[in-house]
This record gives structure tokens, C-alpha cells and sequence, in this order.
């Protein structure tokens, strides 16, 4: 799964168009939106309700996602308009504190820093990005999550000169840059999803042996401990086949099979 | 999608330290690491020291760092069981984690992170061996926390403890690799007190259980240039890893060093047992469960997890290379 957070609706909307995603209705405290193994909430602006919505999402989740970024518009002096920048550091401008996003995957985007302020800043002493989320996004995070699961990329909507920015026009600073965000996030899932090293034939197996056997709690771990080293030694789990045919009545009769068993694992 | 498709190359990214920019390795590291994204920080363990960091999936994209170290240039080891003279013994860590990524290393589980941090400021190092030898001899083993000779391309560490080395007669150093970089220090002048050891296991356990090393034979290679140059090299058989076909695979593996080395040029040999304490091992074991050196089963014995058999495969080990050179090499 993987989680986006945006502020804003607007900034939201070209990457729920994009990802097919709908709104949950279920939902009360925030706006959400889900799709396959994509699922958007929109916090609102500034640090406690990225923090809040960061930790309510990821809660809901089980703790458990790919990856969870954020996607939104960000102030900058020296960058042009429309420029989508990976964020590998950020700073908060309130504790001083500095946070770093691991970057594992190949990206097409430049990469920068962003500093998070509680305040709009106007030509401020801004060394690169600025924003209202991210360090609080990115703390409140990184208690539950690792940062290589942590990422956010920040699209340039202004020069910091105080402009309103209208609806229409956040949109379409995202919607520009949807190609490169999509890339992103499909490596990003493609990276840090796990295979399970244990498949469904393991599985079968295991648990035949185990009820076939009448094996205790000792010997079953016993048994995947044995089996797991068997598999990563590359043997051939087809030997086991015979025993899955075992019934046994009595619980010596099963210690007689399990002993047989880890000889045969630990050969 | 392939691992090389997905990932960043290895030090895609340079965290460094703004005290750090100013010194010449520095300068030199960044020189050489061209397309590195550079990333100012104010404190090394601001970014080794994060929670949460996922050492494995780190290793396919290792970062680097750039470090001052600020105190303790020496740790104290244990003292040496062998009598070269020098009783002290201590070791440094020029270099936290290392290129290369052995299953069945301790590395894994040690620190939070798996990039790799350079402390930049070897002069304090020197500083403090200085400090150290005032009024006796010492044995150092050099950067015991990675493989130094492995940098070496980057840092120089290798040439500049060589050359302190030659200034500095109550020193002794142990430089231990893995690496086939021998080249980049051939052309010094080593002196007595500098020991270089090669760690070598059979190519069967350096394929299963080794990412990016060097092969037997590149490695044999690299000793062989250095007893060219009438070096006398320290190897190292340790730790004994368990493959199929045990015994086979270690004979064969002892009579092709025999074969290719000079034996004379052998200083000594160290056999060393796989041996973890139990909580390190757990914390192997929640990286990866899965991770090759669970290929055979441990057993817990008084205050550390093993082989069950690991004296027998040591002893076969010893016999072996008994065959070959004088016991009173082997330790
Ligand atoms: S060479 Fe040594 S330090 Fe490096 S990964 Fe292998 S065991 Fe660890």
C-alpha cells in the first residue's frame, strides 16, 4: 500500500484523477480517497494537522505501508515554477531540528532541501524549498515508520512575493509533473514490498506435518526453524512429501516422525 | 524490475559534516566521488544514528558520511594471547561499516544504519597513538569496524598509517582485508611494523555467503604480489563457515593457498570459529530471518551461539594446514 498525504484538495486532485482513486465516505475526520494499493488523505494546512492526519492515516493502515509521501506545493527563491524537487533534507524552522529521508530509488527529479515554517513566509531567508507540512509530516512519522519509507516531493508554486494562488492554478503544478510522481511511486512500492520467503507450498506443508503429527508448540517452531535452513540451503522440500501422507494416533508415535523429520532437514 | 533498475549506486549521496569541509580528505573524498549529491549536516549521528533504518535495503544503496571523529581515536581489546612484544592492544575505526556485505557478518546488527561513515581528521588519530606510545609498544588493529584496504582508493588511510608507521617504531599495526587493493599500496616502502592479513575462505563459502568480495583467486593474487615484494603476510581462515561438502571444500581450499603461496613469506595463520553472543545473533536474525547463515543450525553454549560442531570443523581446519606449515604458525 501506499500512502499520500497532500494539504490541499487541489493539490490532491490530479493525483486522485490519476490514480482512479474515490472518496470514502465512511470516513469523518478527513477527507480520503482509496484506489488500488493507493490511498490519499488531505490534512489541511500546517504542521499539527500534516502531523494529526499523518498519524491518523498511517494508524488506520496498521502501521503498515510501502511507502508514504508527501505530495504538495512549496515556496521557492532560486527554483523555476512548476519544478517538482525530491526533498533529502528537511528542516524545521521552529525546533531547529533536521530530518533526512532515505533516497534508495532512481528518481527523475532533482533533488533539494525544504525548510517547514508554522508561518506563510514572504522572501524570507529561504536557502532552497519552503513549506507548512513537512518536517511535521515527517516526525510525527518517523515513529512508526523507516525513512526510506518516508518521502516528499515538493512541486515550486511561487516565488515567495505573497501572490494568492488560486485553485486552478495548484492543480495544474501537480498535474504537470504527474508522470514523474507516478515513476516514483511505482518504484517506490516495487523497492520495498517484501516476497514472502515462505510460499503457500511451505505453508501447506508446514502446517500438514504439524496437525498430521500432533506436534507441541517446541516442535513446530522446531520444525519451520529447520525447514527455513533446509530451503535457504537450496535442498529439495519435495523429500518432506511422504510425511504429509502420516497420521499418527499416539504422541510417541509423532515424536518418532518428528525426530525423523529433523534428521532429514538437518542433513 | 532488476535491483540495479531500481536502486541509486552506492554513494549517490554524501551527508557532510559542515566542521568536516574545511580538511584535505575532505576535499579530496568529494573530488573523487563525482555526481554525489551533497547533503550538509551538522552532526554525523544525525543521520547514522536515526531510528528505523533499514540496514539491509540500505546495503543496495550505501550512503556516505563524512565525519570528524571527536574522542576515543583507540579502544582498548582484550589483551593479546599472542607475544609479538607488544601487549597493548587496541584498535581504531577510521571507517564505520564496509562495501562488501558478508552474511555472515557482525556488522550486521552492530550499528542502526548500514551507510558508511569516514571520520576525515586521521591526524587526531595519529595524535593520540602518539600519546599512547610515549612509554610503551602497542599492537593496533586498523579499523577494525570495515575492510580500510577496501577504501583505500577513496581515503588513503592505508598510506598515510604506513607512512606514520615508519616514524613511529612502538607501533604496530594489523591492516586486515578482504580486498584485492593491494595495488594501491604496492608501491610504498612497508615497514616491519606494519602487518597486512588477508582473510580467505574457500570460493564455495565466498559465493554463498559473500556479496561483493573479491574471489579466492584475486585475492591469492594480491598476496602474491605482496610476498613478491618480500612481504611476510598474516592469513586469517575465520570465521569457519559451514557449506556442503565440508571437508572437501576446506582441503581443496588449503592445498590451492599451499600451492600458490609462498610459505615462507606466511608469518602465521588464525583459524577462528563462527561464534556470536546470543543477542547479536537475535538481532541478525530480525534483519533477516531468511539470511544464508541460518543455513545450518546454531546451538546456545555458555555465553555465546555456534555451530554444534565448530571445535571438530576448527580441528579439521588445523590438520589440515598442518600438512602444510609449522603448528607453531597457527593459532
Ligand atoms: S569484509 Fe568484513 S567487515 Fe566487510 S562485510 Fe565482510 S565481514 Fe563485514
Amino acid at each position: 500500500m501506499i500512502l499520500i498525504q497532500c494539504a490541499l484538495y487541489s493539490e490532491a486532485k490530479p493525483l486522485i484523477e490519476k490514480f482512479r482513486l474515490s472518496k470514502n465516505m465512511k470516513e469523518n475526520y478527513f477527507e480520503v480517497f482509496e484506489g488500488d494499493n493507493i490511498k490519499l488523505i488531505v490534512s489541511g494546512y500546517g504542521k499539527i494537522n500534516a502531523a494529526a492526519s499523518a498519524v491518523y492515516f498511517i494508524t488506520k493502515n496498521n502501521l503498515e505501508c510501502e511507502a508514504f509521501v508527501n505530495i504538495g506545493i512549496a515556496g521557492s527563491l532560486k527554483r523555476k515554477i512548476r519544478e517538482a524537487v525530491l526533498i533529502n533534507k528537511i528542516e524545521d524552522n521552529d525546533t531547529g531540528r533536521s530530518f533526512y529521508p532515505d533516497i534508495l530509488i532512481k528518481h527523475s527529479f532533482d533533488e533539494g532541501t525544504l525548510e517547514t515554517f508554522s508561518k506563510i513566509v514572504i522572501k524570507d531567508m529561504v536557502e532552497d524549498l519552503c513549506d507548512m507540512e513537512g518536517s511535521a509530516f515527517f516526525e510525527a512519522l518517523s515513529k512508526f515508520l523507516p525513512p526510506h519509507k518516508l518521502q516528499v516531493i515538493k512541486i515550486v508554486s511561487d516565488n515567495l512575493d505573497g501572490k494568492r494562488l488560486n485553485h486552478d492554478f495548484v492543480y495544474d503544478v501537480i498535474k504537470d509533473n504527474i508522470e514523474k510522481i507516478e515513476d516514483f511511486i511505482v518504484k517506490l512500492y516495487n523497492a520495498n514490498k517484501r516476497e514472502k520467503f515462505l510460499d503457500d507450498k511451505d505453508e501447506t506443508i508446514l502446517q500438514g506435518i504439524s496437525q498430521n503429527l500432533n506436534l507441541t508448540e517446541f516442535q513446530k517452531n522446531e520444525l519451520i526453524k529447520q525447514y527455513i535452513s533446509f530451503k535457504i540451503r537450496g535442498e529439495d522440500i519435495n523429500i518432506l512429501e511422504p510425511f504429509l501422507q502420516i497420521k499418527v494416533k499416539t504422541k510417541n508415535e509423532g515424536k518418532k516422525y518428528y525426530n525423523e523429520i529433523i534428521r532429514t532437514l538437518s542433513k | 524490475m532488476k535491483s540495479s533498475e531500481l536502486y541509486l549506486n552506492s554513494f549517490s549521496h554524501i551527508y557532510v559534516e559542515r566542521d568536516v569541509f574545511e580538511y584535505e580528505k575532505t576535499t579530496d573524498i568529494l573530488r573523487k566521488v563525482v555526481n554525489g549529491q551533497v547533503i550538509v549536516i551538522d552532526n554525523y549521528k544525525d543521520v547514522f544514528n536515526r531510528p528505523k533504518q533499514d540496514f539491509l535495503l540500505q546495503k543496495k544503496s550505501q550512503k556516505l558520511i563524512l565525519a570528524k571523529k571527536r574522542d576515543e581515536f583507540l579502544y582498548k581489546g582484550s589483551e593479546l594471547c599472542e607475544n609479538f612484544g607488544y601487549k597493548h592492544f587496541f584498535y581504531t575505526s577510521n571507517i564505520l561499516n564496509c562495501i562488501y556485505d558478508c552474511e555472515y557478518c557482525y556488522l550486521r546488527g552492530l550499528y542502526n544504519s548500514s551507510n558508511i561513515v569516514i571520520f576525515v581528521n586521521i591526524e587526531d588519530f595519529f595524535r593520540a597513538i602518539d600519546e599512547e606510545t610515549k612509554d610503551k609498544k602497542i599492537y593496533v588493529a586498523l579499523s577494525y569496524d570495515s575492510d580500510i584496504l577496501a577504501f583505500e582508493g577513496l581515503t588513503g588511510f592505508c598510506n598515510d598509517y604506513i607512512d606514520y608507521a615508519k616514524k613511529n617504531k612502538n607501533v604496530l599495526f594489523e591492516i586486515r582485508t578482504k580486498s584485492s587493493n593491494f595495488n594501491f599500496i604496492a608501491k610504498l616502502d612497508i615497514p616491519e611494523n606494519v602487518i597486512l592479513a588477508w582473510t580467505l575462505l574457500p570460493d564455495d563459502v565466498i559465493k554463498f555467503y559473500e556479496n561483493k568480495t573479491p574471489s579466492l583467486d584475486l585475492r591469492l593474487k594480491d598476496i602474491k604480489a605482496a610476498q613478491s615484494k618480500g612481504l611476510r603476510v598474516r592469513l586469517s581462515i575465520e570465521p569457519i563457515i559451514k557449506v556442503r561438502n565440508f571437508e572437501k571444500i576446506y582441503k581443496d581450499f588449503i592445498e590451492k593457498v599451499f600451492k600458490e603461496l609462498d610459505k615462507n613469506l606466511i608469518r602465521d595463520i588464525n583459524v577462528g570459529a563462527f561464534r556470536m553472543s546470543k543477542e547479536h545473533i537475535k538481532r541478525i536474525r530480525k534483519l533477516n530471518p531468511y539470511s544464508k547463515i541460518f543455513s545450518y543450525k546454531f546451538v546456545n553454549k555458555e555465553g555465546y551461539v555456534s555451530y554444534d560442531d565448530e571445535e571438530n570443523l576448527r580441528e579439521f581446519i588445523i590438520s589440515e594446514l598442518k600438512k602444510y606449515i609449522e603448528e607453531e604458525k597457527i593459532y
